[in-house]
């Protein structure tokens, strides 16, 4: 093949083959808060320029009236610099499909409406309780042969709510779709500060030999939400912190944190890494649940200075109901890095900051010379990577008090991610939808990291279900989490981080 | 306020200026990432002298912090330093600030000596110097300056559109200002940055498989709209890409944003055709997508914000050598 000598320095940004991407729940609040205005945003910055938008939903709309509301849609103050033209241009070109997930007419439509661009992503903003229906008839349909070109599905969590049923949805998935094919979002990983762990990490030369068991002393990773369970209190009785934050999005964190440097990055050499440290999570099994994790729920209480009510009173949750709205646990990783340094995980609704953050707190000097030999005086160096909000790093450490004395205390070096840069941070699904379409499923969960994350996870809810314990301990709404917390930490002087 | 060119007192001066500015920002304000040294061959402040500088530099604030250190000729006996300072608010109220040092460069000459600027350079931040009004002009009075100063600048911002010799004068100019300074620094040009739409689709254009073989048939290119130096930057990256000289027409003169066409006729095929029009769509071939034409500010703001040494610009500027 010739190359094209025109494209040399260029460094085009990355722009996907031309593909109809599908979007199933197009009427959805996901479509409307999250896809359109990513979407969008692409379109703007010309890097989706041979994508054409097909909506697919039940819902008594046609075309037109599917235009319509994604124009509507587009009038929200992110884009108020569009202008109307180029917004016209965006929506003229979307496609919609009426139809139920179940009817078979309906995938039939895709294939005869939409026959061009042949390379196909289909998105399913739907409730997990569809994937099985829809997956099945794409497949039943045709469209997910990879024989015209290329066809991907994109799925969102939760994949599953334990580890067999995790492993029956993934066979579904497989059934229809080749592994490479199947993009499973975890939007976190889509943040920029989440990715700029691992760039932090592996593009500096100075973390990285302290990063270990030799100097490290603990790890904290908190994710901190201020919100109840709001309208979701009926989802949210059948999932739990466990399973709704601890099993993806703190498993990610803590993979990141505690990963290798990959060989390159290449998608598999970094979903390898994740997985080596997913797998080397001792288990928390049986009774050990009782003395390592720590469940919550919230009871009434003010938050932001606004009374709100205990997690039973919320709608759609019942009078007795245990489900735990507060989760923490201690973690080891069974690796030559990381092998006796805990890693304590916590999440929970209801507190009194909202707040994601993973500290590293390093052991204290070998040999305390200062400060009249107290270790309470030499507090340990702490790094902490803040993912939201105020993004940033903190390094914490000791400096001399003026005068004539030894004495010490603890100052911060700060980096606030944005103080170099003004401009909001790019949605985490502008980042996701743009590489699930360009075939780069870095940022996305692989079948096993999934799996190896369930069964951690699955051990736990068995053991909390086996044994009762530990208790689901009630905590005062705007306040830290439950009191239990702090003695999973283990030694007297160590304290979470104050939110 | 006006101050000595003593650049401790400056410095303090910048400080108490910073500490007021910064006030009515509750979230703290940020600190600077570079210092931005514009080179000017006219006073602003003259009546006709059209300010486009500061329009430009409206575009960072509140997204760059920095500290801006202008050089401009004045009719005054003595230079003297004029220190001020601005903040601008981020969507998350921390300021976002401006420490600016303006030096009225007399006709004791001392202005635009290092020694006045130079201690006033942010230390291990990048530095970049900008000469935004005409490119010959401005080199010719601050070549020594920049000379003297070579190590202590990253790279040099011009805009050779803003020229009011020829083209090969300005290309000229931006090469002979790296020449004199042993290319202790990266030249960037505004008009270069401007020109990317046409590379960028020009290269699409002729990117599938099929049309590939095509480039080494184009007998011609014309190109309607664009300055007459982002046309010569054109037909010479073309040249330069396609190692050989082809025939060119620059038939309309007009702002690129204004739209554009470019026809390549090719021996033996049909032409090739791209454009844009002033809704700011645009087609290769079949294809259509928005496409956002960069302001100055946005130029401006990718250019401080990487270091990276544009190899095919050095390539089109060694042209303008021969």
């Amino acid at each position: 093949m010739h190359d094209n000598p025109l494209m040399a320095g260029l460094g085009l940004p990355r722009e996907p083959r031309p593909l109809t991407l599908v979007i199933f729940g197009a009427s959805g609040d996901l479509t409307r808060r999250k896809l359109f205005p990513a979407l969008f945003s692409l379109y703007l910055k010309g890097s989706i320029p041979g994508v054409r938008l097909v909506g697919f939903a039940r819902r008594d709309w046609d075309t037109q009236k599917f235009r319509a509301l994604v124009r509507e849609w587009l009038d929200s103050d992110d884009f108020v610099t569009a202008s109307p033209e180029v917004k016209d241009a965006f929506v003229s070109g979307l496609g919609f499909i009426k139809s139920s997930f179940e009817s078979a007419e309906g995938y039939e439509e895709i294939g005869r409406q939409f026959p061009q661009p042949a390379n196909r992503v289909f998105y399913l903003a739907t409730p997990p309780d569809s994937y099985e229906t829809i997956v099945e008839r794409i497949r039943l349909a045709g469209l997910a042969d990879q024989r015209d070109g290329f066809s991907r599905i994109i799925v969102e969590k939760p994949i599953g709510r334990d580890l067999s049923s995790a492993r029956s949805l993934n066979e579904l998935f497989a059934r229809a779709f080749p592994e490479e094919q199947i993009y499973r979002i975890d939007h976190y990983l889509g943040k920029e500060t989440v990715q700029n762990i691992m760039l932090m990490r592996f593009g500096n030369r100075i973390f990285e030999p302290v990063w270990n068991n030799r100097y490290v002393d603990h790890v904290q990773i908190t994710m901190a939400e201020t919100l109840g369970v709001g309208t979701r209190g009926g989802y949210y009785e059948t999932a739990g912190a466990l399973r709704d934050m601890m099993q993806n999005h703190m498993l990610q964190l803590l993979s990141l944190v505690a990963m290798e440097p990959p060989v390159d990055l290449d998608p598999d050499s970094i979903h390898d890494e994740k997985v080596k440290v997913l797998k080397s999570l001792a288990p928390i099994a049986g009774a050990r649940v009782a003395t390592e994790t720590v469940r919550g729920q919230y009871e009434k209480g003010i938050v932001e200075g606004a009374e709100v009510p205990g997690y039973r009173q919320e709608t759609g949750v019942a009078d007795g109901s245990r489900t735990e709205t507060f989760a923490a646990l201690r973690v080891y990783l069974d690796s030559w890095r990381w092998a006796g340094v805990p890693f304590f995980l916590r999440t929970g609704k209801r507190l009194s900051r909202r707040t994601t953050e993973i500290s590293l707190h390093f052991k204290r000097p070998p040999l305390l010379l200062f400060a009249e030999k107290k270790p309470a005086a030499t507090p340990p160096n702490v790094l902490t990577f803040r993912i939201q909000p105020q993004e940033g790093i903190t390094i914490s450490f000791n400096s001399k008090i003026p005068g004539a004395t030894t004495e010490m205390r603890t100052v911060n070096m700060d980096f606030s991610y944005g103080s170099a840069f003004g401009e909001e941070l790019p949605d985490a699904y502008e980042r996701l939808l743009q590489d699930a379409m360009l075939g780069d499923s870095t940022l996305y969960m692989r079948k096993d990291e999934v799996d190896a994350a369930w069964r951690f996870i699955t051990d736990i809810l068995d053991g909390w279900q086996k044994t009762g314990t530990p208790e689901v301990s009630p905590y005062r709404a705007g306040g830290p989490g439950p009191d239990a917390a702090t003695a999973l930490l283990g030694a007297a002087d160590r304290r979470w981080r104050r939110l | 306020m006006s101050s000595a060119l003593d650049p401790h007192g400056i410095e303090e001066e910048i400080a108490r200026i910073r500490e007021r500015e910064s006030n009515p920002y509750s979230a703290g304000t940020k600190t600077n990432i570079f210092t931005l040294v514009i080179f000017r061959s006219a006073d602003p402040q003259e009546p006709g002298s059209s300010d486009h500088v500061e329009r430009v530099l409206q575009f960072l604030l509140g997204k760059r912090p920095a500290r801006i250190i202008t050089i401009q000729p004045a009719r005054a006996a003595r230079t003297e330093v004029v220190v001020s300072g601005r903040c601008y608010p981020d969507r998350r109220n921390r300021g976002v600030c401006f420490e600016e040092v303006r030096i009225d460069s007399g006709e004791d000459g001392v202005g635009g000596d290092p020694g006045v600027w130079a201690p006033l350079l942010i230390r291990d931040l990048p530095v970049f110097a900008w000469m935004p009004d005409s490119l010959p002009e401005e080199a010719r009075r601050w070549t020594t300056s920049l000379r003297n100063a070579a190590g202590l600048i990253d790279k040099l911002l011009g805009d050779s559109s803003r020229s009011a010799g020829t083209e090969d004068e300005a290309m000229a100019t931006l090469q002979s200002l790296r020449d004199a300074t042993a290319d202790a620094f990266q030249v960037s040009d505004f008009s270069w940055r401007r020109d990317r739409v046409l590379r960028e689709q020009a290269a699409r254009a002729f990117d599938a498989p099929e049309a590939r073989p095509l480039l080494s048939s184009v007998r011609s290119v014309q190109l309607y709209g664009g300055s007459r130096m982002e046309a010569w930057l054109f037909f010479h990256w073309l040249a330069s890409r396609l190692g050989r000289e082809i025939q060119t027409d620059h038939a309309w003169v007009g702002p690129l944003q204004e739209g554009f066409k470019v026809t390549f006729r090719i021996d033996g095929a049909s032409n090739v055709e791209i454009g844009c029009t002033r809704g700011g769509c645009l087609s290769v071939g079949e294809e259509k997508g928005a496409y956002r034409f960069p302001t100055d500010g946005e130029i401006l703001m990718d250019e401080v914000d990487t270091l990276a040494r544009d190899a095919v610009f050095a390539e089109v500027l060694s042209r303008a050598r021969r």
